[in-house]
């Protein structure tokens, strides 16, 4: 038998090294270099950089707008999460008939995702403004209304909340309708024969099997809602004061004061909780999942 | 053939370029980029940056962003040592924060330098210059800017109230006329912190030897100083007893001069900056102005910057300052002043005659010694936090949040801030 030569072992790992080379130089240099700064007190107005242990960590912590941060960001999240969903696959259930409309209806819903935060920014500014169209037509209703729902602390987060679900739900009814379509119909016709009403068909049939859709957008939903930023900066700035700020508006403010070490030590706690939930979601979705 | 024909015209090229000059060279075109917020890049700065290249053929680049986006945009160019050629910003208030000590150039040796009219105004704590006014002396003279002929109408002929009383009166009598008297643009904090840099200026004056400097060495808080609790709550009775319009949380300062303009609302609280906006959108419409009363005292708080540009280290530095010389100069900075008047920054352009609001304080307030400086002046080191923990801050307590309160979690952030930076005092 002919002796396999060096070269023969190495050709498939030569053939991997330009991917492991931008693998490592655009991705794990950039994530340990992040880890590393988080731990220094870099800022803008220092020639010099020094370790500074967990200091960052425990100072952000301390940071009263942080904490408020952290609770919008929750609140935020837990909110898109159920109510992009919800919606998105209620709208998915409707638009899977054979309406007449239901193309044009698909694409009426689809077209939010699509604009720019910038744009849709404008529009919900004008919207809930104290003399904006929400008010208008509130007050059409015999309903006098001056409230300040972007700029007031009870309502600003809630209108961010309202612009997300607004800009994504029709999104995640694609996936859902992609999803629909993929589940054979002989199974709704065999369940029928054996006496399931459509809410056995949609409990038993229906959800198992959308579980990879479902997958999908409850992970990308945690992700957006975790990450959330452009919704904050278009809308309410944070404001007022503080009270509507996010995770991703506390590290655009310390980076935008020169305080890179901080800026990039919430950055990593951010992550982190990022990469913990998803694996979470999706090693209990996968559990779920069923094969046929 | 045409591998002869080739050869042939590299041969002649290759000739041509040994002889020198036969391949033609485009002449270097002299461009400076520039980095200035869009209110900091007036129209007057347009025009001076239109003459100069009229005139000396350099080119202005102008990136001209937002308030909100400039100071990172900036932080990073310079934390990336890609910085522009010039930097338009407060000066000297932002030289700590933009570590122009280290990135800038010093200017001492600059020839407008002996032309400045307010030496001292520019000159960083170091001892050094390192930035050049862009056109005039002195920023922020603060006050009520208000509607000469809207403030006539409600039987007002050029109102100078000298106590809180007769400030407060006069709001109380114009809102009995079912007017609104003073619009508010919340939306932009910079704007509402209008009332406590010049109030809390004012009422701090006496002590100002001695307790700017014990704020800053940790020797007493914030929360020690009662007079600033009292300002912030004059702030809160504005919008409390109905003297500032419902929508002020969402209203940007660019809102203002349209309703004032239109007589909606006669008053607001502003710098002079408001004038020359106004002189530009409604140059028919004449202000009028009055310092604000705090504590009963007949003076009011001015700001220890102006408006200018540093010259960050960098290969194009040279040019950048040449570029500067050209802009400080008469022949560009004189005709610019007739079209758009101000307190000018060198002895010798005339900056013409200033407009009448601005005019009325300088010439009763600071011409006479009547003048302190503003609160912010004392606290450069700490203007990285300003916007986000001050401003915020005093922006809350118009929506409701305790003075009190709005002091304490300020002087949290302050103390924690300034133990970051390692201050002496607060370790």
């Amino acid at each position: 038998m002919k002796k396999k030569k060096r070269e023969d072992y190495l050709y498939p790992k030569y053939l991997l090294l330009p991917v492991v080379l931008i693998f490592v130089i655009f991705f794990i240099v950039p994530v340990v270099g992040g880890i590393a700064i988080s731990f220094t007190n870099w800022d803008i107005t220092r020639s010099g950089i020094k370790l500074v242990g967990l200091k960052n960590y425990a100072s952000i912590m301390r940071d009263s707008s942080v904490q408020t941060a952290i609770r919008n960001t929750l609140v935020f999240t837990i909110c898109i999460v159920v109510f992009r969903n919800v919606l998105a696959l209620l709208l998915a259930l409707a638009f899977s008939k054979p309406l007449k409309t239901r193309g044009f209806l698909r694409t009426i819903f689809y077209v939010p995702a699509v604009l720019s935060y910038v744009v849709v920014g404008i529009m919900f500014n004008a919207l809930f403004q104290m003399d904006g169209t929400v008010n208008q037509i509130l007050g059409a209703f015999g309903i006098l209304c001056k409230q300040e729902w972007v700029a007031s602390a009870d309502t600003a987060l809630f209108t961010v909340i309202l612009e997300d679900i607004w800009k994504w739900t029709g999104f995640h009814m694609m996936i859902y309708i992609a999803g629909l379509a993929a589940i054979p119909q002989d199974f709704y016709e065999a369940s029928r024969i054996d006496g399931a009403n459509s809410w056995k068909q949609f409990w038993y049939l229906t959800l198992p099997m959308l579980i990879p859709a479902l997958t999908i957008n409850i992970t990308q939903s945690i992700i957006g809602g975790f990450r959330v930023f452009e919704q904050v900066l278009t809308l309410t700035k944070g404001g007022p004061g503080h009270e509507s700020t996010v995770m991703g508006m506390m590290i655009y403010e310390y980076f935008n004061r020169g305080f890179y070490g901080k800026s990039t030590a919430i950055t990593m706690l951010l992550s982190l909780v990022v990469v913990l939930v998803t694996i979470f979601v999706r090693k209990y979705f996968a559990s779920k999942e069923v094969s046929y | 053939m045409k591998k002869m024909l080739s050869g042939i015209l590299s041969a002649v090229m290759c000739v041509g370029v040994i002889a020198g000059g036969t391949v033609p060279v485009m002449a270097e075109e002299r461009v400076v980029t520039i980095y200035s917020s869009k209110d900091a890049w007036k129209d007057q700065c347009a025009e001076a940056a239109k003459r100069i290249e009229e005139t000396y053929g350099i080119k202005a680049d102008v990136v001209a962003m937002p308030n909100t986006d400039i100071e990172s945009v900036i932080a990073t160019k310079l934390a990336t040592n890609d910085p522009p050629d010039i930097i338009f910003s407060n000066v000297p208030q932002t030289v700590e924060q933009y570590n122009i000590t280290e990135k800038g150039e010093i200017l001492d040796e600059e020839p407008w330098v002996e032309r400045l009219a307010a030496k001292d105004v520019l000159t960083y704590k170091d001892g050094h210059i390192y930035g050049m006014p862009t056109y005039v002396s002195g920023n922020f003279f603060g006050g009520v800017y208000y509607n000469k002929e809207k403030m006539k109408e409600l039987g007002y002929d050029n109102p100078q109230p000298k106590t809180m009383d007769e400030f407060w009166a006069i709001l109380e009598d114009i809102k009995s006329q079912g007017v609104t008297p003073v619009y508010m643009t919340d939306a932009d904090p910079w704007t509402t912190q209008v009332w406590t840099t010049m109030g809390w200026g004012v009422v701090l004056d006496e002590k100002k030897d001695t307790i700017y400097n014990d704020l800053l060495t940790n020797k007493i808080r914030f929360t020690d100083i009662p007079e600033m609790e009292e300002v912030l709550q004059g702030l809160q009775d504005i919008y409390t007893k109905g003297y500032a319009n419902e929508n002020h949380a969402s209203q940007t300062y660019d809102t203002s001069m349209a309703v004032v303009g239109e007589g909606e609302y006669p008053m607001v609280i502003q710098g002079e900056w408001f004038e020359i906006a106004m002189n530009d959108a409604y140059p028919d419409v004449e202000l009028g102005s009055f310092a604000i009363p705090f504590g009963d005292k007949d003076m009011i708080a001015i700001g220890a910057y102006t408006e200018g540009a540093y010259v960050p280290k960098g290969e194009n530095s040279e040019l950048a300052k040449e570029y500067l010389r050209y802009w400080s100069s008469p022949e560009i900075l004189g005709p610019v002043f007739e079209s758009y008047p101000c307190a000018s920054a060198w002895v010798d352009v005339d900056g013409g005659d200033l407009l009448p609001a601005q005019k009325n304080l300088i010439e009763n307030y600071v011409n006479t010694g009547k003048y302190t400086y503003e609160f912010d002046a004392y606290f450069d080191v700490a203007r990285p936090i300003m916007e986000d923990y001050l401003f915020r801050n005093i922006v809350e307590v118009t929506m409701g949040k305790e003075p009190a309160e709005a002091i304490k979690d300020w002087d949290e952030r302050y103390n924690e801030f300034m133990r970051d930076k390692e201050i002496e005092g607060f370790n």
